[in-house]
């Protein structure tokens, strides 16, 4: 699968956005680092140019509730409604609903095994093939547990 | 729009459609065999050198300079795959920090274990890239041995990058790659020694026929870029190099063949066991050639 990990606006701190892209790295997955401090419209053009089937979205700023559905409304709109999209980092309890409402399939929080989101793209991908939707765009219930 | 068919594909990427162009170019990565018209002979420029020499930062500046300058920029940028899980991790990316994404083209692309060979359809990507109105096409890729130097013989224009603490581009001669260099960038004009490496350098080519020009330049400062560029876009195809070029592409295609061939595990699996020798395997190999 070729996956995009992402930091979107102020948030600098990637330790944990780059053991993620190199633990699927290691899961036979290409993953390409998008960098420090991208805006949404930059992160959409590079998921785009890349061909990308997901996008994971590293945030420990605080800033996701205003950068993660903003990243999602801007892939629909661009028709890119069968791109999965994940989030790991720092997320309350009570920002999660919207951003599932938004088309976030997957929150990872601190603690989790960097198994846990390759077993996600495994499911994903078992998803694809069942035409199953896993898209941002794509409605549904489903989110990873 | 239309997504599936190849010609959409391409119709739309020419008319400026960046999501058909990336999916079109995943085909070709892929293996599937598209036509792409040939109207035009496309500009392309591949950058090698050591790792740390800076040539994703060297590339930010020139992708930058261009793009604000109303040139449509694409960037190919090869990295190796694991051997082991096939999987890749593509970070040059993460350097563009000038040119805009939104603009330039950049596309990361996993040497999928062709070590010792140029990527599947990279060749088709470029032309694929050039006829879609992308007036400058960049190659990266790193050069650390002769398999991955390879790459950049599909590009006409090529352009070396080492930095002050390495010297290493010295190492490149071995691999055949000063002959076909049309100029060397000593990047990291802003640390100390720079002038030094730069003259040893120059120095080190003194005893080729021929050898590219060496100039000096700062990714970090920009210092230098500005030169650097219009060297660049004076450089014409070096028609003196295209045989050079065309051996190592040539020899590149053929080592991912004998790779990719049904026999290989076999033959060498023999050769390893000392059931046979290294020259009776080739020309076992060769005598299925037609089926490689």
């Amino acid at each position: 699968m070729r996956v995009v990990i992402a930091k979107a606006g102020l948030d600098g701190h990637d330790r944990g956005a780059k053991i993620i892209a190199r633990a699927m790295r290691d899961g036979g997955h290409e993953v390409i680092y998008t960098g420090l401090r991208r805006t949404p419209e930059q992160i959409v053009a590079i998921a785009r140019d890349e061909d990308a089937s997901a996008i994971g979205i590293s945030t420990l700023s605080g800033a996701h509730a205003r950068l993660i559905p903003t990243i999602c409304q801007l892939l629909r709109a661009e028709g890119m409604d069968e791109v999965t999209v994940f989030v790991g980092g720092i997320i309350p309890d009570i920002d999660r609903g919207p951003l599932y409402d938004c088309g976030v399939r997957a929150i990872f929080g601190p603690g989790t095994s960097v198994n846990d989101p390759i077993r996600f793209l495994e499911n994903v991908n078992e998803r694809i093939q069942q035409k199953l939707p896993v898209g941002v765009g794509q409605g549904g219930t489903w989110r990873w547990s | 729009m239309e997504l599936n068919s190849r010609s959409s594909l391409f119709e739309n990427a020419k008319n400026g459609d960046r999501r058909s162009l990336a999916k079109l170019l995943t085909r070709i990565e892929n293996g599937e065999e598209i036509d792409i018209p040939t109207t035009k002979s496309a500009w392309v420029l591949g950058v090698t050198g050591p790792p740390g020499a800076g040539k994703s930062t060297l590339i930010d500046r020139l992708a930058s300079h261009w793009s604000e300058n109303k040139q449509r920029v694409a960037i190919l940028a090869v990295d190796p795959s694991s051997p082991i899980t096939g999987g890749a991790l593509l970070g040059d990316r993460a350097r563009m920090v000038h040119s805009n994404p939104t603009q330039v083209y950049f596309r990361s692309i996993s040497a999928r274990g062709n070590h010792g060979g140029i990527p599947n359809g990279l060749e088709a990507m470029i032309q694929a890239l050039s006829e879609s109105g992308w007036d400058r096409v960049i190659i990266e890729t790193v050069g650390v041995g002769q398999g991955e130097f390879a790459v950049i013989s599909v590009a006409n224009r090529i352009l070396l990058v080492d930095g002050p603490d390495r010297g290493d581009v010295l190492q490149a001669e071995k691999a055949g790659i000063l002959e076909i260099a049309d100029l060397i960038a000593c990047n990291k004009s802003d640390l100390p020694g720079s002038l030094n490496a730069m003259k040893s350098v120059e120095d080190g080519l003194s005893y080729s026929d021929n050898p590219p020009p060496v100039i000096s330049v700062s990714s970090l400062t920009g210092d230098g870029i500005e030169n650097l560029v219009h060297r660049l876009e004076a450089l014409e195809p070096d028609l003196g190099k295209s045989t050079a070029r065309a051996k190592i592409s040539l020899e590149s295609v053929m080592i991912s063949r004998i790779r990719r061939s049904p026999l290989y595990d076999d033959v060498v699996h023999d050769i390893s066991q000392n059931k046979i020798t290294s020259k009776q395997g080739a020309e076992r190999m060769e005598s299925n050639y037609g089926r490689i």
